[in-house]
């Protein structure tokens, strides 16, 4: 117990020092900023496609039945579900959900690692490059000092993400015609809570490299190159039949996975990220456990 | 039990070996100095007390326990280390409180234990300033003020009067002169005069060694050795060392007619080096000496410079 309130402590001082950092703070804009743009854009094009996916129909109209008109409407939508997820058997179990939700948590996906590399590079080396963290580990164990820097990042990420998910939410609400508002957002709230392992995998893989590598910017760009490298290998890996069974050693195959139906494929993506993290977590804490500071 | 014990202990960086097989104790309650010239280990060895570092090889114990075991260790031990900065951008009332936290304060008692030692430093005032602001006196006492929370019962100072101005420095030795018997101090500084009135034993580094050990009086003579200064003719300072001779527990005499002074060798064997001395100063008054200055023993300088 004693542990766990360390570490809470911890992290209620990273988080209080952090959102007054300018980093912080730009990351902030940064992270609305897009938010808006990329959902002004999503919000164009949907009512572009609606248009004209409404237009195709209507033509059709004069010889068809409302219910086949509907099962037309449906087959087209689930087509261009297909067209954006690249995977006809996900698509049946994604044309029920409002493309709106796919398309902002594909944007998760992919952008997610990325914000965990520019958030969580410097948790841990900053606090031993100017060894302050000296003060903090006479008091408390090095396994909490790493839970609470860790937790301390996943709340930051996990504020980001909420925002990001809000401004699209609202602007769509406000600005897209048709849209089940109700619908959208119980979708919306499963989706990123389904992100949150993505998170917490490479969370926990920048609280390995910061621990391990005493400078930040090292640690930076580790994780960067880590990031590119690891999407290269799982791209390949499609591609090559050869290097097949490499897709599974990268956590963004798991988190393709995410997209299934509820079930094996889901849980399987939900196990693998989550594996990874607990084991980024141990690597960090025996990391900091065998260093000197 | 030892508050602080050292068999063996070892210390390598690559190739370097910065602490080579120190044995050292410090009892309870005293004020122990570590002594050396740059890289001697000094810092090291701290480091190794406290638990930042892990030693290559030998055993360490800190109040009983081993020195990372911050679980069991917490709030007993502080430390000033020399290398380590406060957060920058944090104030000084938020990184005390904060440390007060993770020494189990709730909240509330935190902030009193905070203001607490802040005033205890002096430093009520700049409460709310960030460490980056502060200049290096004040620094220095922000850092002291943290080692000060919830009252610890062994802290170790490195370098704590490194920098400071005269009255800071003072006042530093102030604080530790006030800690003696209450809280064990281990204390690292290159300001000798400072660790012959501060300590009660020492330990002189050199190359991570320990090459003198002892309490004070041992390590400069100050119990075996006293220096006079005379005021006597260059001629009548042989007839004058004769007269030291004579006293019971003088063991030998030198002469230095350059800075017209006698050092008298002594053994005080079952009585007070107090007693030799006066015995010794009663028999040169006797014999017409006229004393200028009474020095016991070398000092310290003297000591570490004749060993490393």
């Amino acid at each position: 117990m004693e542990a766990l309130r360390e570490s809470l402590v911890i992290a209620g001082q990273s988080l209080r020092i952090t959102f007054r950092s300018p980093r912080a703070i730009l990351l902030l804009v940064i992270a609305s900023l897009a938010a808006t743009v990329a959902g002004a854009v999503v919000i164009w094009a949907m009512s572009g496609i609606q248009a004209q996916l409404d237009a195709q129909l209507a033509a059709m109209a004069p010889d068809m039945s409302t219910t086949d008109l509907a099962n037309e409407k449906a087959a087209a939508y689930q087509e261009l579900v297909a067209h954006i997820v690249g995977d006809e058997d996900k698509a049946a179990y994604l044309s029920r959900i409002p493309l709106l939700v796919i398309v902002v948590f594909l944007g998760l996906r992919s952008f997610l690692p990325w914000f965990a590399v520019l958030l969580g590079y410097d948790q841990i080396n900053s606090e031993l490059q100017d060894r302050s963290a000296r003060y903090t580990l006479l008091r408390a164990r090095r396994g909490a000092f790493l839970t609470g820097k860790v937790l301390s990042v996943i709340v930051m990420l996990g504020a980001l993400t909420i925002i990001v998910n809000f401004v699209i939410f609202a602007m769509a609400a406000l600005l897209l015609d048709g849209l089940d508002t109700l619908l959208a957002a119980r979708h919306l709230i499963f989706f990123w809570l389904l992100s949150l392992p993505i998170g917490f995998c490479w969370v926990a893989f920048m609280a390995f490299l910061s621990a391990s590598i005493r400078s930040p910017y090292l640690s930076l760009l580790t994780g960067l190159a880590c990031l590119v490298g690891t999407g290269l290998l799982g791209w390949t890996a499609r591609i090559v039949e050869t290097l097949g069974l490499a897709r599974w050693v990268v956590p963004w195959h798991y988190g393709g996975l995410l997209l299934s139906p509820p079930g094996f494929e889901q849980i399987l993506g939900i196990s693998g990220l989550l594996l990874f993290a607990v084991l980024f977590f141990v690597l960090a804490y025996l990391s900091l456990r065998w260093r000197d500071i | 039990m030892n508050a602080v014990l050292f068999k063996g202990a070892v210390k390598r960086f690559g190739q370097v070996k910065a602490v080579d097989g120190v044995d050292l104790s410090v009892s309870p309650g005293a004020v122990f100095g570590l002594v050396g010239p740059n890289g001697a280990g000094k810092t090291t060895l701290l480091a190794l007390a406290c638990g930042w570092l892990r030693p290559t090889s030998g055993h360490i114990e800190v109040l009983g326990d081993t020195p990372w075991r911050a679980a069991r260790l917490k709030g007993r031990i502080a430390a000033l280390p020399q290398d380590a900065a406060l957060p920058p951008n944090v104030s000084l009332r938020d990184s005390l409180t904060y440390y007060a936290r993770l020494q189990g304060f709730d909240r509330g008692r935190a902030t009193r234990e905070t203001d607490r030692v802040l005033d205890s430093v002096g430093l009520s005032n700049w409460r709310d300033t960030k460490a980056s602001h502060l200049s290096h006196g004040m620094t220095k006492r922000a850092g002291i003020a943290q080692a000060l929370i919830g009252n610890p019962e062994l802290i170790f100072l490195d370098e704590p009067t490194a920098g400071l101005d005269p009255k800071s420095a003072y006042w530093v030795r102030s604080l530790i002169m006030e800690l003696r018997g209450k809280t064990t101090v281990v204390v690292s500084s290159h300001n000798l005069t400072e660790l012959e009135t501060l300590c009660d034993t020492a330990a002189i580094l050199h190359h991570g060694r320990v090459v003198s050990k002892g309490t004070m009086g041992q390590l400069t003579a100050a119990d075996s050795e006293v220096i006079l200064g005379l005021a006597n003719s260059a001629k009548q300072l042989p007839a004058l060392a004769e007269a030291a001779e004579s006293v019971a527990g003088v063991i030998a005499t030198t002469v230095d007619a350059s800075t017209a002074t006698i050092s008298v060798q002594f053994a005080s064997k079952g009585s007070a080096p107090e007693e030799t001395i006066t015995c010794v100063l009663s028999a040169l008054i006797e014999a017409g000496a006229r004393i200028g200055s009474v020095r016991r023993g070398r000092g310290l300088e003297q000591k570490v410079l004749a060993v490393t």
